[in-house]
């Protein structure tokens, strides 16, 4: 069994690289515990993974495809571009049950992500958006780069409202060449629009893996009594009888997390929801695996 | 509809608190940020709309608890058209029909009446003559009752509106008015003659036993009474001075309850006159006047300007033109002549002509001091009614008009009043007087003083004249008179005001029917608007707790 790093711990750190780097060294000392699969000719470019090797020369689309690991040995010709795309909209900055909020959590996986990567000589590029894309930084594999990233994640902080299909259609005019594209986000949008600029994303020939992070507040509703509730993006109120409407949230919450993950899977695109209280290299696991954990 | 106590309806300011209320609990009502409301509406489709609408449901409730409670408390009434029964209860309807007395019948078809109509009020009148039962009509005009919803039960036609009930009895009444004696200066071994007043209700001649008690002598007489006022006398002379307390007694007549009449004199073995504006010629023909007789009386005269009242017994106005603007200065609480006001007012009238002293003035002089006015008075705080205290202690009632005698003399002018002691007490004989004061009833029959009045508090009041005072009692009637559970502290005499205002418990039996209500035709909704107060105060427990 792995032993994940709780994520109130990671909440208290102060830097979010060392959040990051907390994250993915103990991912990392995960990986170290995978039992060998063995060797694959399919892939003769590649010489098999020994723990004596350097982790960052793993190939990890190889590991997602086979399940074993692989170093790389044409590191240029193998380099993956991946762009981290996140929701850095008012609704982000939502705090309840869990120990962060949830662009605290998307942000420490995003860095964490990239962190990743950079190790691996991957190319990474960060966009925030909320109506639109307010923040990009363009593909690096440098530690400059991994570095600006780091700074525009503690720049920013969530704010405004939802428009996840524009950011999309944003980034996929700048995503020139098929890559990796990492969406982390609440979905709390139009979702018939936000699943077609996603399936779109998809059909251009670019990997698309999607993250809904959610409050565990937000799939319970564990409120009691009435309540006035205000949208934290719109700041449109409504009076409700917690006790009375729960249950009905609470399946037409079910509902919206199934219907996004069933039209995705349909699409090839992968998804997982996770709360904010989940352990992140879990997700970083299913990130690079593609398998809910 | 109107409130008793309408001071309450200020309540009603605290009618916006309710509201108040609602806005704090709008603002106590948790208030939470929500990342995305989309799906907490597709929660709650319908169910929004019940919870508003409940929360003015409630805010509704609480201001109707509010209002219908500050009401309530106010003293709503309504008035409703009210009947009232007017019994004659002067002294006709005393006379007997049979083993009883046409009061208690009268009161037998009141209550029968009250039954069936669902009259409330049942008032009697309290005078003693024909018309008596007028005033008492006339006192139901500030209740707005109408005159068909108004029975008169009475022994005598009446010229009224409304329905007459008229119910016969023996005619034979007899009423003892006054009882005084022929010579107000009574000396002691002389010859003096009581006079006896009498009133016979009916309208045929009877005969009937007098018998007078002097407690030191009695005697019987038989008279015969004709229709009408009439005076007789009895002889009566006094071996002594002091006083003389007794009773008249007509027996037999018609009247189921004792017809006496109790009275007291006092034979003075010394006068002391006072006189006002007096010079020294006058003192002694003042004197010479006052002690006629053989038995010597000591006349003292107060030389003084301003005499001291309780020591004296005939107080002689000289030659004061400015009789009612002194009157004041010379006025003594005890036992003296009482003046609130300067407004005074006197006449003279059934000057015993026969009277030596009255011989030597001519006709022309006693006609102007039979009809000139001296003074009018008029006493508002002790209900039009002048006291009289003397020095030895009695004290009379005087009306506007009163029988008194005096003494003039010859060679006196300008005599402008002249008081003596034997003034007859104008004292209603039913008005018992107590010795002492006691913890025991007083019986008041009704009459001429008799009346009771009702503030406020619906309770009956009685003044005390001499000394002022009121106290509240609640009556519980007898079956022949208003029987008041009364304890006054001390003699005197006690007036109960205006009958005529007061709804009476003619007696036990009608005590439901007749049971006075707290005013005129009211209906107290009081008790109503508290139980539409306790509904709203549920309705609002069950709104409050109904979910969707």
């Amino acid at each position: 069994m792995r032993k994940h790093i709780d994520p109130y711990v990671i909440a208290r750190m102060r830097s979010l690289e060392l959040k990051a780097r907390t994250v993915v060294d103990g991912f990392l000392v995960g990986i170290h515990k995978s039992p060998y699969h063995g060797f694959s000719q399919e892939f003769v470019e590649h010489r098999q993974y020994d723990p004596s090797d350097d982790p960052r020369y793993i190939d990890w689309k190889v590991y997602g495809r086979t399940d074993r690991f692989y170093l790389k040995q044409f590191e240029e010709e193998r380099n993956l571009r991946a762009y981290i795309v996140i929701d850095g909209s008012r609704s982000m900055a939502y705090k309840n049950a869990g120990v962060m909020t949830k662009w605290e959590y998307a942000a420490v996986l995003a860095a964490s992500f990239a962190y990743l990567l950079i190790l691996n000589k991957d190319a990474i590029s960060l966009s925030i958006f909320d109506t639109s894309t307010r923040d990009h930084t363009p593909p690096s594999t440098t530690r400059a780069g991994l570095s600006r990233v780091f700074d525009a994640l503690e720049a920013s902080s969530p704010n405004g409202k939802t428009k996840i299909a524009k950011a999309i259609e944003e980034l996929s005019s700048k995503a020139k060449r098929r890559a990796f594209i990492l969406v982390l986000s609440d979905l709390f949008d139009n979702m018939d629009s936000t699943l077609r600029s996603l399936i779109n994303l998809h059909a251009r020939g670019n990997e698309v893996v999607v993250v809904q992070i959610l409050d565990k507040a937000e799939r319970d509703f564990p409120f009691k009594g009435s309540l006035r509730l205000y949208d934290m993006e719109t700041r449109d109120e409504i009076l409700v009888d917690a006790n009375t409407m729960r249950d009905k949230y609470r399946e037409n919450m079910d509902t919206f997390v199934s219907s996004i993950r069933r039209e995705l899977w349909r699409n090839n695109i992968d998804y997982i929801t996770v709360d904010t209280d989940a352990p992140i290299e879990r997700v970083l696991y299913f990130i690079l695996k593609r398998e809910k954990v | 509809m109107f409130f008793l106590a309408p001071i309450y309806l200020l309540g009603l300011l605290s009618l916006p608190i309710p509201f108040i209320l609602h806005l704090f609990e709008k603002r106590r009502v948790k208030q939470v940020d929500f990342p995305w409301l989309y799906l907490v509406e597709e929660s709650i489709k319908g169910g929004n709309l019940f919870l508003r609408l409940r929360e003015w449901i409630l805010l509704a409730l609480r201001t109707l608890v509010l209002l219908f409670l500050v009401m309530a408390f106010a003293s709503p009434n309504v008035r409703r058209d009210r009947g009232v029964i007017l019994i004659d209860d002067s002294y006709d309807m005393f006379s007997r029909r049979g083993d009883a007395i046409l009061f208690d019948e009268a009161k037998g078809i009141a209550e029968k009446i009250a039954r069936e109509k669902g009259y409330d009020i049942v008032l009697s009148s309290g005078r003693q003559y024909k018309d008596d039962i007028l005033p008492s009509y006339m006192m139901l005009q500030p209740l707005e009752v109408e005159d068909e919803n108004i029975v008169f039960i009475t022994s005598k036609e009446i010229p009224q509106e409304g329905d007459v009930i008229i119910i016969e009895g023996e005619s034979n009444i007899i009423s003892i008015d006054t009882v005084y004696l022929k010579d107000p200066l009574p000396q002691v071994g002389t010859d003096n003659l009581i006079y006896v007043g009498v009133t016979n209700h009916g309208e045929h001649e009877i005969r009937r036993n007098v018998f007078i008690d002097l407690f030191q002598d009695s005697s019987y007489k038989e008279v015969l009474f004709p229709p009408g006022q009439i005076y007789f006398s009895i002889p009566i002379e006094f071996h002594r001075s002091g006083t003389f307390s007794g009773y008249v007694d007509i027996g037999d007549d018609g009247l189921n309850i004792d017809n006496i009449y109790y009275f007291s004199f006092k034979i003075p073995d010394k006068i002391t006159v006072g006189i006002v504006g007096q010079d020294s010629s006058s003192s002694f023909y003042i004197e010479r006047a006052l002690s006629p007789g053989e038995v010597e009386t000591a006349v003292e005269l107060s030389k003084s300007v301003y005499p001291t009242l309780p020591f004296t017994d005939i107080i002689i106005f000289l030659n004061v033109p400015y009789i009612e603007n002194n009157m004041p200065s010379i006025v003594f609480k005890e036992g003296g002549f009482m003046n609130r006001t300067n407004d005074f007012y006197f006449s003279f009238k059934n000057i015993d002509r026969t009277h030596p002293i009255f011989s030597v003035f001519d006709d022309a002089c006693i006609d102007e001091l039979t009809t000139r006015k001296i003074y009018r008075r008029s006493i508002d705080n002790i209900k039009g009614r002048s006291i009289v205290y003397f020095s030895d202690g009695r004290q009379a009632v005087v009306e506007d008009e009163v029988n008194m005698f005096f003494h003039f003399l010859p060679s006196i002018e300008n005599t402008d009043l002249v008081l003596s002691p034997n003034f007859p007490p104008i004292l209603h004989r039913t008005i018992r007087y107590l010795k002492d004061g006691g913890d025991y009833p007083v019986m008041i029959h009704w009459g001429r003083d008799i009346r009771v009045s009702v503030n406020e508090n619906r309770t009956y009041e009685i003044n005390n004249l001499i000394r002022d005072e009121r106290w509240k009692i609640s009556p519980i009637p007898d079956e022949n008179t208003l029987f008041l559970d009364f304890s006054p502290p001390y003699p005197g005499i006690y007036i109960i005001d205006e009958v005529g205002e007061v709804a009476v418990n003619i007696s036990r039996m009608v005590s439901t029917t007749a049971k006075f209500k707290e005013s005129t035709g009211m209906f107290s909704l009081k008790r109503w608007f508290f139980l539409i107060c306790l509904i709203f105060v549920f309705m609002e427990m069950v709104v409050r707790n109904l979910r969707p």
